[in-house]
């Protein structure tokens, strides 16, 4: 597990990452609420910051990548399936554990039923992998960490536009309403929309579906083995 | 071909299967948004991407078309036009060769009677496009076997030729040892024999000349017979030796006095014993296919060969100032480049030098290992 232990020890090395963890996101639930959907405005907010906390998590291995550490990894007594596993379960026990101190402080801040934030935590689990899988499968597109992140956070802020988590989904042309629906963001939408809306459990069955298909889908082209 | 220094996207039939995905997948997309559909044609659209992606990631087996069969009908009732997903299987199973595994299906569809004029064109459309990438597959797949096959082939001979000219110079080499042998015994046996009596029979002549003995008349004659039987027992044995044909040398200034076409010089610097029998057989061919490629293409006023010997190094180098055809002389003929095989068997090199007329350098190391 030394690949494991050592993401800790990189991620929490840079400065950044702790303005990233602990800052924003406690910030995040102090938003105001919402008026639509009618749920704290951080909570709603929150899936965009997933999205780019795990564009940072999952920069290690481009770091990795473009160092040639993976080339080392590549004639070291490891696969390289156990490399992205012990990197994939670091990154998701941050963002997991992340997803448990927001829950938790929001449930200081707001006044709701423990089931509510019990599915806000499972939701926001699933996206978490969605996130994951999504930047992974981003970065295996591209050669250099500043280009993919440069463009990324483009893609990230217009993913989140047309996914409806900026604004409701209503509002926009109904071709783009449609298209919105090959977005994970758009699934997260519905998802706390429809907690919001206090829908019945069934209801989330169908995003949540959507998101571990995404993630699925986004792992298997995030993980092929690029050396350089 | 190696797939991960190919950068561009090169038109191979795994690419084409790629291709043929991604075109029914957005074609399935453009469908679902003309048409409307619930959430449940995400979901399909989703699952089928996903399926794709693992077959071009993993090799899975032929049964999880079934999967994806299975689900398409499941949704149907959902979607109706979920059954042209189906088309997506039908191209999978007829492009990897298992058509089998897309007949259930199609059987189930056609009992519950929703086959329309254009599902079936779509499905046969399918069907056509991933038949000709699986013929296309198979086509390249044998001229790949077979053209493997020639390169192992090609190798093997290669590597024959190299064994054989290495043979060429041991052969060369131990040929020279033993017809060294032979002259050496030759030498012992006859003229060693005869020129030793007559050494014997000369001090026992000095003795009885001396004494004035009357038989001293008689060993001179005898003297002189076995010397002059020596004389010619040598002559006999050099004649024996000598081969026919000019050697070394010789056979050098014979090949180029045969050369009429235009003024020639041949200059030799250095000792040329010093050069061994098998490198001779270099040598010569070099040179007439030097002179005989000067014959044919060349417009030469004068050709200038220069055999240069070192203790270490050979350097034959002809030069002619004619202009060559341009056409004949790119790369080198069939000739020189089996002299030149020859050469780097041994260590040497044959190269030529093309400005201001055409020069040839033939460089042959001598190696000392007697």
């Amino acid at each position: 597990m030394t690949v494991f232990n050592f993401v800790f020890k990189r991620y929490f090395k840079r400065p950044s990452s702790i303005f990233f963890l602990l800052i924003l996101p406690i910030a995040l639930v102090f938003l105001p609420m919402g008026e639509w959907p009618p749920i704290p405005l951080g909570f709603q907010y929150y899936g965009i910051l997933l999205l780019f906390i795990s564009v940072k998590l999952t920069s290690i291995i481009m770091i990795d990548r473009e160092n040639k550490v993976l080339l080392r990894i590549g004639v070291a007594p490891i696969t390289h399936f156990q490399y992205l596993l012990e990197n994939l379960l670091a990154y998701g026990i941050i963002l997991i554990g992340l997803n448990m101190i927001v829950v938790i402080m929001g449930s200081i801040v707001y006044r709701e039923s423990f089931n509510y934030y019990l599915l806000l935590f499972i939701i926001y689990s699933f996206f978490s992998m969605t996130a994951l899988g999504f930047s992974l499968a981003w970065y295996s597109l591209f050669q250099n960490k500043d280009t993919a992140t440069s463009i990324l956070s483009g893609v990230i802020m217009l993913m989140a536009m047309v996914g409806g988590v900026l604004w409701p989904i209503q509002i926009m042309p109904v071709i783009l309403q449609r298209l919105a629906m090959l977005l994970p963001t758009y699934w997260l939408g519905q998802s706390i929309t429809f907690l919001a809306f206090r829908a019945p459990i069934s209801e989330q069955i169908i995003p949540l579906t959507m998101m571990l298909i995404f993630s699925i889908l986004f792992l298997i082209v995030g993980s092929r083995r690029k050396i350089i | 071909m190696n797939r991960y220094d190919s950068k561009s996207l090169q038109w191979t039939n795994k690419n084409a299967i790629n291709f043929g995905r991604i075109l029914g997948l957005l074609l399935l997309c453009l469908l679902w948004i003309r048409d409307n559909g619930s959430q449940i044609g995400v979901i399909l659209l989703l699952f089928l991407i996903t399926m794709t992606v693992c077959r071009w990631r993993f090799n899975l087996p032929p049964w999880t078309l079934l999967i994806d069969q299975i689900v398409c009908l499941a949704m149907i009732p959902f979607w109706a036009n979920a059954s042209f997903a189906v088309a997506m299987p039908i191209f999978e199973a007829v492009a990897i060769g298992k058509i089998i595994f897309s007949l259930p299906v199609l059987a189930l569809i056609l009992i519950n009677n929703q086959m329309s004029f254009p599902l079936v064109v779509v499905f046969i459309q399918a069907g056509f496009i991933g038949w000709v990438i699986r013929s296309w597959s198979l086509e390249t797949n044998k001229y790949q076997k077979e053209l493997n096959q020639q390169r192992r082939e090609r190798y093997e001979q290669e590597e024959l030729k190299r064994e054989l000219l290495s043979a060429n110079i041991k052969v060369a080499r131990m040929s020279e040892l033993s017809e060294r042998n032979r002259i050496a015994q030759e030498l012992h046996d006859s003229v060693g024999h005869e020129l030793t009596g007559a050494v014997l029979a000369l001090q026992a002549f000095e003795k009885l000349w001396h004494e004035e003995d009357p038989l001293a008349k008689d060993m001179f004659l005898k003297v002189q017979e076995r010397l002059s039987n020596s004389a010619l027992i040598l002559r006999e044995t050099v004649h024996n030796i000598k081969p026919i044909n000019g050697a070394g040398v010789d056979r050098l200034k014979e090949i180029s006095d045969g050369f009429t076409d235009c003024p020639l010089n041949f200059k030799i610097y250095g000792d040329t014993s010093l050069i061994p029998v098998y490198l001779w057989s270099i040598l010569e061919p070099c040179l007439k296919e030097a002179l005989t490629n000067i014959m044919r293409h060349a417009k030469a006023t004068k050709v200038e060969i220069e055999l240069d010997v070192n203790p270490h190094l050979v350097r034959l180098s002809v030069y002619n100032d004619g202009v060559e055809d341009i056409s004949s002389t790119m790369g080198m003929g069939m000739g020189l480049r089996n002299i030149r095989q020859r050469a780097k068997a041994i260590g040497g090199n044959i190269s030529s030098d093309m400005t201001h007329g055409f020069r040839l350098v033939c460089v042959l190391p001598i190696l000392d290992n007697h």
